[in-house]
């Protein structure tokens, strides 16, 4: 009495197939589960049985041995209770086993044999669409398994009701949401849409954010407290562009994979994570005895915002640097290694200085009353090879009452969504040869053969580099912000006020001790 | 009565419990160098062994939570060097519990609580 069920696992934000095998034989009255099971896989023994018997179902009095196989992979989580429910009910023959429908059945078991919804739903489907066509799941995991295509998809909402299908003739119901839902995960807390109209005055700092979105560059916004830098970076998501379908389903896989997705369906925003300073290192790139994404991770596609940066660990803004090159990142433990996707747009706020004020005065702020000393060991805990991953600083003075006063509405975030579509697309078009998306992702090989200045353009940035000392890497994030601008302003070449407003973006290599 | 008179009584009082329902009587105490068990019996294809419980009063617990866990695996022993003995190889088995309630001379209560525990992993012989 021996039947196979198939199931699905997980590992990282990959799924795989797993064999359940179920075999029920004579002997004293046992319940064995084997294939490397954690504590979770081995307790659905008495979900299982519970779970058969209240469904007014017989569970054997036998000798009962489940095994996981591949048996050589750490399983995890209580989403093989269902297969392992139906492989006895199979092998005991309460229900007729049909080879011809090959189903995967994923699902988490109640006590009184209602499913429960698992995480990670929509990787398994997608890996697994390549070789097998159908899958049961939970009803409440439909929204998110309604976007794969390729494969028929059946809900379940109890045992019992797959009992009676399949005792119907395997008739099940197909996959239908329950409802359309849109994700709010990109404004973490807040229901009320945020807009950039909402901010008076600021225009360079807008211009700055527009640029940053429209090249996929990374961001500091720099100044004293009050003026608005918060308020930038929470309506930054609001002129990114939009997410692609793709994008959103590996969005939606690494979402899923760490539990997140709930009933929402497809993340088809992109996310915006803010992590306060207390984060800890794996807080944010991700850890734990079996690896779970971090912070990072979960901002794929999407936006990290560190608030407060010099008040992160030193240590926990370091590991930050792999990640911000490659686009992913690895994590290494006992349980295996896993590689998460962590492409992001890194986007900081921080005071000029550990008062805040600093250069504020000339604008009509408050004086600053730190040492020199203060402000280079404050700006210190800001490496050199962290900043020099920050293409653009900009600075955001304090705002005047007059222009808090006035009437006059800002730029609206549509306005400038529609300019930063029209520069990303055109970026697409030109680098779809090149492996790369936008401009941030730029090498220097790649410099050279798009970044092409006009003669005044070239003119000017030799001026500027030796007047106000640049570096060799300040001089290549010029480049790639320059491009981007000249890609708002629809231009091939870059001209001399691309090059001009670029150099703006540096002031973190002119006027801090960075 | 003592101590040793109630629980023979309650045996008594289960074996014809067991008999009524449809089972048939195989082996009373059996006894091996493990220990002791009270009933075995077998209705179709099912051996059952059967531990009674007999309690005057239910202050100190139920009877059937006098069996831990470290007696459960003394009765798997015992079961498994009785299947051995008696080749019963090709049956199923189960073990359950009977409470014998008795808080008078007269007056009694059964309990009798089906495949009362089973077993993880290879201790046995099968």
């Amino acid at each position: 009495m021996l039947a196979k069920v198939k199931s699905a696992g997980l590992f990282g934000i990959d799924g795989y197939l797993i064999d359940v095998e179920v075999d029920i034989s004579n002997g004293l009255p046992a319940f064995d589960i084997v294939g490397l099971p954690d504590i979770a896989v081995k307790e659905s023994k008495e979900r299982v049985r519970a779970a058969i018997k209240n469904s007014n179902l017989e569970f054997p009095i036998k000798r009962i041995t489940v095994n996981l196989a591949p048996a050589d992979t750490k399983k995890e989580g209580p989403s093989y209770d269902l297969a392992i429910a139906m492989g006895i009910l199979f092998a005991t023959q309460q229900i007729p086993f049909n080879p011809k429908w090959d189903i995967v059945f994923l699902g988490e078991l109640s006590l009184d044999g209602s499913l429960r919804p698992v995480t990670g739903v929509l990787p398994m489907l997608i890996d697994l669409s390549e070789s097998h066509k159908k899958f049961i799941i939970p009803t409440a995991n439909a929204n998110e398994a309604h976007h794969v295509h390729e494969v028929d998809v059946y809900t379940a909402s109890s045992l019992n009701e797959i009992v009676a299908n399949i005792r119907n003739g395997y008739s099940f119901k197909k996959c239908i949401p329950s409802q359309n839902v849109h994700s709010d995960l990109y404004i973490e807390s807040n229901d009320i849409e945020l807009d950039f109209s909402d901010i008076k005055g600021q225009e360079q700092a807008k211009r700055a954010m527009e640029v940053a979105a429209a090249g996929g560059h990374n961001i500091a916004l720099i100044g004293s407290p009050g003026s608005g830098k918060t308020m930038l970076a929470k309506r930054l998501p609001t002129i990114l562009p939009d997410l692609t379908y793709d994008e959103a389903l590996e969005v939606t896989k690494i979402y899923s994979a760490a539990g997140l997705v709930g009933d929402k369906g497809l993340i088809d925003k992109r996310p915006f994570r803010s992590p306060h300073h207390t984060a800890s290192k794996v807080a944010l790139v991700g850890g734990g005895r079996i690896p779970l994404p971090g912070e990072i991770s979960l901002a794929h596609h999407g936006v990290l915002f560190l608030d407060e940066l010099p008040e992160f660990n030193r240590d926990v803004l370091e590991v930050l640097r792999q990640p911000l090159e490659d686009g992913y990142i690895t994590i290494s433990r006992a349980y295996g290694t896993i590689t998460y996707p962590a492409s992001f747009m890194f986007v900081s706020a921080f005071n000029p200085c550990p008062c805040g004020f600093f250069g504020a005065e000339s604008v009509g702020g408050r004086e600053c009353n730190c040492t020199p000393a203060q402000i280079a060991r404050y700006l210190g805990r800001i490496s050199g090879p962290l900043a020099d991953r920050i293409d653009i600083h900009i600075e955001v003075p304090p705002i005047s009452y007059d222009k808090l006063k006035s009437k006059k509405q800002g730029k609206s975030s549509s306005s400038m969504k529609k300019r930063v579509n029209k520069a990303r697309q055109l970026q697409i078009r030109r680098y779809k040869d090149d492996g790369i998306f936008y401009n941030a992702q730029l090498t220097s090989r790649l410099i050279a053969k798009y970044c092409i200045l006009d003669k005044n353009a070239d003119t000017m940035l030799e001026e500027a580099f030796k007047a106000l000392h640049l570096s060799a890497r300040a001089h290549s994030r010029i480049l790639k912000v320059a491009r981007t601008i000249a890609d708002l302003d629809s231009s091939e070449l870059i001209k001399d006020e691309h090059i001009g407003e670029a150099i703006q973006y540096r002031s973190l290599d002119r006027e801090y001790w960075l | 009565m003592n101590n040793r008179q109630l629980g023979e009584y309650g045996e008594t009082i289960a074996k014809h419990y067991l008999i009524g329902k449809g089972y048939k009587i195989l082996t009373q105490n059996f006894r091996c160098s493990y220990g002791e068990i009270d009933i075995i019996a077998q209705k179709d294809d099912n051996i059952v062994f059967v531990e009674v419980k007999t309690r005057r009063t239910l202050s100190y617990g139920t009877p059937a939570e006098a069996v831990d866990r470290k007696k459960q695996m003394r009765y798997g022993k015992i079961a498994s060097l009785y299947i051995k003995y008696n080749r019963l190889f090709e049956n199923s088995y189960r073990f359950d519990i009977i409470e014998v309630y008795m808080p008078s001379q007269d007056l009694h209560t059964i309990n009798h609580i089906e495949n009362a525990f089973g077993f993880t992993g290879t201790h046995f012989f099968m």
